[in-house]
């Protein structure tokens, strides 16, 4: 079984099996014999008990809701914690000395961090451990943010990969994807900045050069499109979605924004190229997607493929057609591209 | 058993604090590279003062880009080469000009305090001022008559502290200017620019098409008031900059070109 993701499905895989049979049964009658009926029952319930010792998963819809509902709270309970650093911080901040404001904020991550583990060793859903390693990554990402005002430091991009080893560390030690994903980000930034400090740039221009985050992001899709650490992690989807949502995010940015390239080429043969990019991409993820049964970056792919569509219409029709006639032709195109998922799913047969 | 990814974040933190704490203690060590002193005319405060807070105080560096010898910019095309900017448009192709793409990058820039360039700045304010004066018609010029001069009305809070010069090398950039009570050397970023050309009321060229460099921002361009210098300054009006906020301060600058104020 292959992390906690996976278990869920098989639960609820199981759970809509004795739903479905139960249903049959009073359809047709006796399906299964009682010794079969009790065979896989046994084996059902043993399966549950199994799945839920190890990966604490919920059996029940109730507690699946409920499940929920703690990510959920612990989330809010993270930013709302996260907040009141900030605030903290703000209040009293000017009333201390430097050494004392160093201590406090690496003792302060420090604390959190003990915090964290001992919230993993006391409760095996992490809901706790997660508020507690959220609210210490805030408290390292405000700590150099503060030591670098205080000391006038020149801003640097090797801050984000700090941030970067401390989520991700974080993220592998109590497979919090939510702090796998501020990796992700963090990581992207820094390699986007060293991308632009390589071409002579400032590394604050990464920031606004979408080019500099293709190559993490596509690092991050392999990642979870191929490696089989990262699925036994169950961060797998977290790669792909991350991956692709930022690789999505710049190409759409540069076929609209030419003047974001750094390619040496005009401003209209940039956008051209990442239109023409942005289609084959997505097209590739769509069959991808559809091939694998990664519901997520199939869906990821249609969502950018219409954004293309749009902008590339918004660039063909804005000025010249009446405004009626252009929604007219957004419409068309959504309807197009619902036709073409529909016959890709009649032929797979996969639900997209 | 400590986890590994536990032990991996702490020793992130314990790096980060250090490396910091290193770098400023290794910056600040020994002979400053450049002392000055510096008015409330060259720091106004950044940020609001939240109520009910401890006052932070966050001096920002007030500075421009002083003019030119001969009055043309001193920040040139000839400049952005020697700092190794290339595919520089030629101003005549306005295709080329239009799409190029501003990129902004990191150099060392001179301020240069209450120096040579500080004069020139008056001579070329006060010719401005003349130049109105004479276009005046008779009866305003008569009213204007009694004006001061620049350097003692707007130019009393004007900062003195120009941007002079600008270069990829800290210690060349010393060299060149050794005075290091008048020349501050900060990190900064810049900018290559098309300017078009500006043309008078008759559609007379007055400067042509060019490429330009622009100091976009000292980095960091604040400096942080620690207790209890902060106190006095606040009780000399730098939260609150009007005609009665004065107050003087030493900024030093490290080894590694950061900047501190005492």
């Amino acid at each position: 079984m292959d992390g906690r993701m996976d278990a869920q499905a098989r639960v609820d895989r199981i759970r809509a099996f004795q739903e479905e049979l139960a249903e049959l049964e009073s359809e047709l009658g006796t399906v299964l014999d009682d010794a079969g009926r009790q065979r896989i029952a046994r084996h059902h319930e043993q399966l549950l008990a199994e799945l839920a010792r190890q990966y604490d998963v919920s059996t029940t819809t109730s507690g699946r809701q409920l499940a929920l509902g703690l990510r959920f709270a612990s989330f809010l309970g993270a930013l709302a914690l996260c907040i009141a650093v900030v605030l903290f911080v703000q209040r009293f901040w000017g009333g201390l000395t430097t050494v004392s404001q160093v201590a406090l904020l690496a003792a302060g991550t420090f604390g959190l961090l003990a915090l964290t583990e001992f919230a993993a060793r006391r409760e095996r859903t992490l809901y706790f451990a997660a508020l507690a390693a959220l609210v210490a990554f805030a408290l390292f990402v405000t700590d150099v943010s503060m030591l670098g005002q205080v000391y006038n430091l020149v801003p640097s991009v090797h801050g984000f990969l700090l941030w970067a080893v401390f989520a991700g560390a974080l993220a592998m030690a109590y497979r919090l994807r939510l702090l796998l994903v501020a990796m992700l980000v963090t990581g992207a930034v820094w390699v986007g900045g060293v991308l632009a400090q390589l071409g002579g740039l400032s590394w604050t221009e990464s920031l606004a050069r979408p080019e500099c985050y293709l190559l993490p992001a596509i690092a991050a899709a392999a990642v979870g499109m191929g490696s089989a650490r990262a699925r036994a992690q169950g961060f797998a989807l977290t790669y792909r979605l991350t991956g692709l949502v930022l690789f999505f995010y710049a190409v759409i940015l540069l076929a609209s924004f030419g003047q974001l390239s750094v390619l040496p080429v005009t401003r209209g043969g940039a956008e051209a190229f990442y239109q023409l990019l942005g289609f084959v991409a997505a097209g590739a993820a769509i069959w991808v997607g559809i091939r694998r049964g990664w519901n997520d970056v199939t869906n990821t792919a249609v969502v950018a493929f219409t954004i293309l569509a749009y902008v590339k219409a918004a660039d063909w029709w804005w000025d010249w057609m009446p405004r009626w006639l252009f929604f007219l032709v957004l419409g068309a195109i959504a309807v197009v591209v619902m036709l073409l998922l529909k016959r890709i799913k009649e032929r797979t047969g996969v639900t997209a | 058993m400590i986890r590994r990814g536990l032990a991996v974040a702490a020793a992130a933190v314990l790096v980060g604090n250090a490396l910091i704490l290193v770098n400023v203690a290794r910056n600040r060590a020994g002979n400053p590279d450049a002392v000055v002193r510096l008015s409330e005319r060259e720091l106004g405060q950044v940020g609001e003062m939240p109520e009910g807070a401890e006052p932070i105080l966050n001096l920002k560096l007030q500075w421009s880009t002083a003019p030119g010898v001969d009055g043309s910019p001193w920040f040139d095309r000839v400049v952005l080469e020697s700092l190794g900017v290339g595919r520089l448009p030629e101003v005549a192709d306005s295709a080329a000009a239009q799409d190029y793409r501003r990129n902004i990058r990191r150099a060392y820039a001179v301020l240069e305090l209450g120096g040579p360039a500080w004069e020139r700045l008056v001579a070329e304010r006060q010719a401005h001022a003349d130049s109105l004066q004479a276009a005046r018609p008779p009866a305003a010029q008569e009213k204007h008559a009694e004006d001061r001069p620049w350097i003692e009305g707007g130019g009393r809070t004007e900062s003195r502290l120009l941007a002079i010069d600008v270069g990829r090398d800290p210690m060349r950039l010393r060299e060149k200017y050794p005075e290091r009570s008048r020349y501050l050397i900060l990190p900064a970023e810049y900018a290559a620019e098309v300017v078009m050309a500006e043309k008078d009321s008759l559609g007379v060229v007055t400067a042509p098409a060019r490429v330009e460099g622009r100091l976009v921002q000292l980095l960091p361009g604040t400096v942080h008031v620690p207790r209890p210098l902060r106190d006095s300054l606040l009780a000399l009006g730098a939260a609150k900059r009007d005609s009665t906020t004065h107050f003087e301060v030493t900024l030093k600058v490290g080894k590694k070109w950061e900047a501190w104020v005492e």
